[in-house]
């Protein structure tokens, strides 16, 4: 089995040839001596930027070069963008399989060349894995905004809350994985692009602002898109999108699924005319294919953001902490 | 016959619409009265919260959180005495449950500090593969919980003995359910009381309803046990108040499609070949507690880490503003606590009732409750 070495970091020869023949192989590469063919736009561009790390790299449902792309077209579509393209740094463990970089990268090609995306330019580095056998991928993304993009500041009481799928899929799976734990083992990861969903609701100004809610879950981006609004959400436990066997799995771990991590699901907040509209285009994808509303924006003080009228009728707040996923005893 | 599945059944019996009919039953049983219950269990205190049940019933039932919940009922001396052992043996890995890592001494020190010393398991039986897999260590379970967590932790002892696992043995924390009701229910002036209990569900399935009996009438007050759902509990509050009206004291089982009369005997007969009682155990808030607490048997004592590692008792001061020992006794609830939500969250806990996920402390805080 080729693995990945010192040597291959070491900007030599075979570092020249792992770029040659690996990367440049799976990865549509902007040929930058032209202006013309990877144009970069003068005006409104958006920059994002995010390191990648999970553990495992290979995971149900998709791999690390998968939420690299992914992650960096869902965080620039929270501006409101068109992605374009970006840059990456990879920092490989040496002992890497040459094997599974090579899925990871064919990963990552397959993403960008469904989104027509270039990229722009690259760094690789070679660090000790002290037994670990692992890739982390920074990425830079470059977007073009569009004219009247969604943003936080848009949000006022009265507005709709949409969740676009089925929530905590993401963590259960990962977690499970981690732990070897069986009874996630059916549980794949969202993970998935969402600009082919929303670049027409973008267009037709239907969404006040978009989040991606990723590490943290849905309580996380609620809390950080009200925390300094007199706004709280109001949520209906009931119609917020789960499949049965990850709220299973959350029951049983004792894990809030509102805090776990998804990757391939946003909320949408919109004015209430636009809800009906927005959910009907949502639903004609994959990705959307579940969405629902799920809330709406309430005036309030208080400093817990997130209401929640459960299940059963009854109503309970849902405090934003920083507690670790750990599972109960007993 | 088409049975519906369990979940269906579950998710049918939770509708709102039965609830409420639940609860207009136990409106009609109390009339004007609202009662005090204890709901033992710290899964149960947090069903409630979770559920958003404890809304519904504010106006006829005041909760009063027990002592229930393994991982607040241990003194940090346990915890320190495990620190110790980490700080002083460079071969030994500490494996325990999730919320144990998170508990901190006084001065600050916690098993997560040391992860490459410790391991997060889910079962037991997991510290078997983490001995095979690391030879040259010591692997120590920490084992803790009520009579749940208990018959595991015996049959990871079956497996040691049985396998001649030689670098794995068990610190063992495990602690008795009537002791600690006893307990709670005679240091509580009569008015304090509670008019009724909830029984643990999870324990009762290994000790059986009978268990109950005795205490019943020993506390003078009744006993339903229950299990986890909304339905389950309101069902549990039906029979404690249909009881508590008419001054009757008994005991209820209604959580009957888990619990039986007379338990799980296979577990405890497991828990009774490997474990004895305990003279005394210190229970953080209650004090110490004649045979209250389990310990390893004589006759496998080279299994037994505080014995094999000469673990001693290091005294451990509690934070002094810290009122989880009252709440723990049903004394006093976590808002009468200056520390809750200030100086402690769940992201810095420094009572046990906040770090752990059954602690009634962290049932208030992620219910946003006084935030």
């Amino acid at each position: 089995m080729k693995v990945i070495t010192s040597t291959h970091g070491n900007g030599g020869r075979l570092t020249h040839q792992l770029i040659q023949d690996v990367f440049k192989k799976h990865l549509p590469m902007a040929d930058l001596s032209d202006n013309d063919s990877c144009p970069l736009p003068s005006e409104n561009l958006v920059v994002t930027t995010d390191a990648h790390a999970i553990d495992p790299i290979i995971f149900p449902g998709g791999d690390i070069g998968k939420l690299s792309v992914t992650g960096t077209i869902n965080d620039l579509l929270a501006s409101g963008a068109k992605p374009l393209g970006l840059s990456a740094s990879f920092l490989l463990h040496e002992g890497l399989p040459l094997e599974t970089l090579e899925a990871v990268l064919f990963s990552m090609g397959k993403e960008m060349h469904e989104h027509d995306m270039l990229f722009y330019s690259g760094d690789t580095k070679v660090v000790p894995g002290n037994g670990e056998m692992g890739l982390y991928i920074s990425t830079t993304g470059f977007g073009s905004n569009i004219q009247n993009p969604p943003h936080p500041n848009r949000l006022r009481e009265g507005m709709d809350i949409i969740c676009t799928g089925p929530i905590a899929s993401h963590g259960v799976c990962i977690l499970g994985l981690r732990n070897g734990i069986d009874l996630t083992k059916n549980i794949k990861s969202d993970v998935a692009s969402l600009y082919p969903m929303v670049k027409d609701l973008f267009v037709g100004d239907l969404i006040e602002c978009f989040r991606d809610a990723t590490r943290g879950g849905i309580l996380t981006t609620l809390y950080e898109l009200t925390q300094d609004t007199p706004l709280v959400a109001e949520l209906i436990e009931n119609d917020i999108p789960i499949s049965k066997e990850v709220k299973a799995a959350c029951e049983i771990l004792g894990l809030q699924p509102l805090e776990v991590a998804n990757e391939g699901v946003a909320l949408i907040f919109c004015r209430a005319e636009s809800t009906d509209s927005i959910l009907t285009h949502l639903k004609q994808y994959s990705t959307g294919k579940d969405a629902r509303k799920i809330g709406t924006l309430r005036p309030n003080s208080s400093r817990v953001k997130v209401h929640l009228k459960t299940s059963i009728g009854g109503t309970r707040a849902v405090a934003w902490t920083n507690a670790e996923n750990l599972p109960r005893i007993c | 016959m088409n049975c519906p599945e369990l979940p269906e059944l579950i998710e049918k019996s939770n509708d709102e619409v039965q609830i409420n009919s639940q609860i207009n039953e136990l409106k009609r049983i109390l009339g004007e009265r609202k009662i005090r219950i204890m709901e033992f269990c710290g899964g149960h205190t947090h069903s409630f919260f979770n559920t958003g049940l404890v809304s519904l019933i504010e106006n006829c039932v005041e909760l009063v959180h027990g002592p229930g919940c393994p991982v607040c009922v241990l003194p940090p001396s346990r915890v320190a005495m495990l620190l110790d052992l980490i700080e002083r043996r460079d071969d030994v890995i500490v494996a325990t449950y999730a919320d144990m890592m998170r508990i901190k001494t006084l001065d600050g020190r916690s098993l997560k500090n040391f992860h490459h010393k410790t391991k997060m398991v889910y079962s037991a039986l997991e510290c078997v593969k983490l001995a095979q897999e690391n030879p040259s260590k010591e692997i120590v379970f920490a084992g803790i919980g009520f009579e749940t967590t208990t018959p595991p932790t015996a049959l990871l002892l079956k497996k040691i003995i049985d396998n001649e696992i030689h670098n794995l043995s068990i610190f063992c924390n495990h602690v008795l359910t009537a002791p600690a009701i006893r307990a709670v229910m005679q240091s509580l002036d009569e008015e304090m009381r509670p008019d009724g209990i909830i029984g643990p569900g999870h324990v009762s399935m290994v000790t059986g309803s009978e268990h109950y009996l005795p205490i019943v009438e020993e506390i003078k007050r009744p006993i339903a046990i229950a299990g986890f759902e909304p339905y389950q509990l309101m069902q549990s509050l039906l029979s404690l108040a249909s009881m508590i009206v008419k001054s009757k004291v008994g005991l209820s089982n209604d959580y009957s499609s888990v619990v039986s009369t007379e338990g799980n005997k296979s577990a405890r007969d497991l828990i009774d070949m490997y474990f004895e009682l305990r003279e005394e155990f210190v229970w953080r808030g209650v004090g110490s507690l004649p045979e209250s607490a389990l310990k390893i048997k004589k006759e496998f004592s080279k299994f037994d880490a505080e014995i094999r590692f000469e673990m001693n008792d290091v005294h451990q001061a509690e934070h002094p503003a810290c009122r989880c020992p009252a709440i723990l006794m049903g004394k006093a609830k976590p808002l009468d606590c200056k520390l809750y939500a200030k100086a402690c969250t769940p992201d810095n806990p420094l009572g046990t009732c906040m770090v752990s996920s059954e602690g009634a402390c962290s049932a208030y805080y992620n219910n946003g409750i006084g935030l």
